[in-house]
């Protein structure tokens, strides 16, 4: 059993770049989905075929949950790639972190005098920094939605303010700007959290008893890869739903 | 703070390369996949709708159509009754006139033909009557030929017989 560490491990660099294997799993999942993005792009036809049929089915859920969300298709198809990137994105990285091929390729490398085993490749969602980036865009696309739909005064109004009872609109503002920066927080730590422990989880009990029983553990972490990529990408549209809407609105 | 961010990995490069990451799905996913998607459902949601719209305009026309059919149907059989008993008066008249002209023919044919028939009478009786005198012509020949004791008895046995014969 390998080392477990919150901290991705560092595979090689380029110049003094940094390549860790949640980020090499992160540029195969980009790889992945852009493959299947081109297979998609090619056999488009008025008649779907199977993989864009799929697709299509996908699409539509989506956009039927952000049109309970925003009230109108308009919208939907507007933040529909923001949406619907940050759930692909995530889930395809958990789902491709949970193939049993992925943990036992690696490599032995000498770390603090001690040689230890490295896995080529990590879930990406169990490092901080895959997690922290996104939040990070999302909650600058949230803001900057808000700004492009409602504009700068308004959007930022929402904060810094000072309508009557003075000081505690004004103060609710400010907590409410603060807040803008605890969401960076609740989403990488609740994706990271949950995507971190079933790794660790599945390590351990892959360790205990290797045969059959890690199997339930297995597709219940396929289930948490999906009920959290779903999760950020419904946070990050009911965010941009409030963002976009003006304050008499909701 | 720095050995908490140093324990939890958080690196500024692998922040950017992760963020980068994902920008570079979203701008190739959104050019690849969403926008032409997105247009294509669009394209099929009207080319159903106006199948759809077709659909419901064939429907009445096709009504529409068989109510016209229905009333031309109708007319058409009031018309036909009419021209069935049209037809029918003109044909009884037609006949009634052709009975009428056969039985002038008829008449007349008759009347031909009774006519050839006397002018043929006429004639066998004429070549009849010839005939006749020249029996009587020999009968009278022979009379005088004939002994007187005899001729009376001779005479009509020999011009019945001539006469047998020449019927």
């Amino acid at each position: 059993m390998h080392e477990i560490s919150l901290r991705a491990e560092e595979i090689f660099r380029i110049g003094n770049w940094p390549i860790t294997n949640a980020l090499l799993l992160s540029f195969v999942s980009l790889i992945t989905l852009i493959l299947i993005g081109i297979l998609i792009k090619r056999g488009l036809k008025i008649v779907p075929g199977k993989l864009q049929s799929i697709f299509e089915l996908l699409l539509e859920q989506i956009f039927k949950l952000m049109d309970s969300v925003l009230g109108e298709r308009k919208l939907s198809e507007k933040y529909l790639p923001l949406v619907a990137t940050i759930f692909l994105f995530i889930m395809t990285s958990n789902w491709l972190g949970l193939f049993p091929v992925i943990g036992p390729i690696g490599l032995n490398a000498v770390h603090e005098g001690k040689t230890s085993f490295i896995p080529l490749f990590r879930s990406p969602a169990s490092d901080l920094n895959f997690t922290m980036g996104l939040a990070i865009i999302a909650l600058i696309s949230i803001n900057l939605l808000g700004v492009f739909a409602i504009g700068f005064k308004k959007h930022f109004g929402k904060f810094f303010n000072f309508h009557k009872p003075f000081p505690v609109i004004s103060f609710i503002g400010i907590l409410e700007f603060l807040s803008e920066f605890v969401k960076i927080v609740s989403f990488s730590f609740r994706l990271f959290g949950n995507v971190f422990a079933g790794e660790v989880l599945l390590l351990i009990v892959g360790f205990l008893v290797p045969y059959l029983v890690p199997l339930p553990f297995l597709f219940l972490e396929v289930f948490v890869g999906f009920i959290q990529a779903f999760i950020f990408s419904m946070l990050t549209l009911v965010f941009i739903a409030m963002a976009v809407k003006h304050e008499g609105e909701h | 703070m720095t050995e908490l961010v140093h324990q939890l990995g958080l690196d500024w490069k692998l922040l950017l390369s992760q963020g980068v990451n994902f920008l570079i799905l979203l701008t190739v996913l959104t050019m690849l996949v969403y926008r032409p998607l997105s247009k294509l459902i669009e394209e099929r949601r009207k080319k159903i709708e106006f199948g759809l719209m077709g659909a419901e305009e064939a429907e009445k026309r096709l009504k529409e159509i068989d109510r016209i059919k229905s009333e031309k149907i109708g007319e058409a059989e009031k018309i036909a009754l009419n021209i069935v008993g049209e037809s029918e008066k003109r044909g009884q008249k037609r006949f009634d006139e052709i009975v009428k002209i056969a039985e002038v023919r008829a008449n007349e044919v008759l009347v031909d033909a009774a006519k050839v028939a006397e002018h043929k009478k006429q004639e066998e009786l004429a070549r009849l009557t010839e005939k006749a005198g020249l029996l009587i012509k020999q009968a009278i020949i022979k009379t005088v030929e004939l002994d007187p004791k005899h001729i009376d008895e001779k005479l009509v046995s020999e011009a019945a017989r001539i006469i047998k014969e020449q019927a």
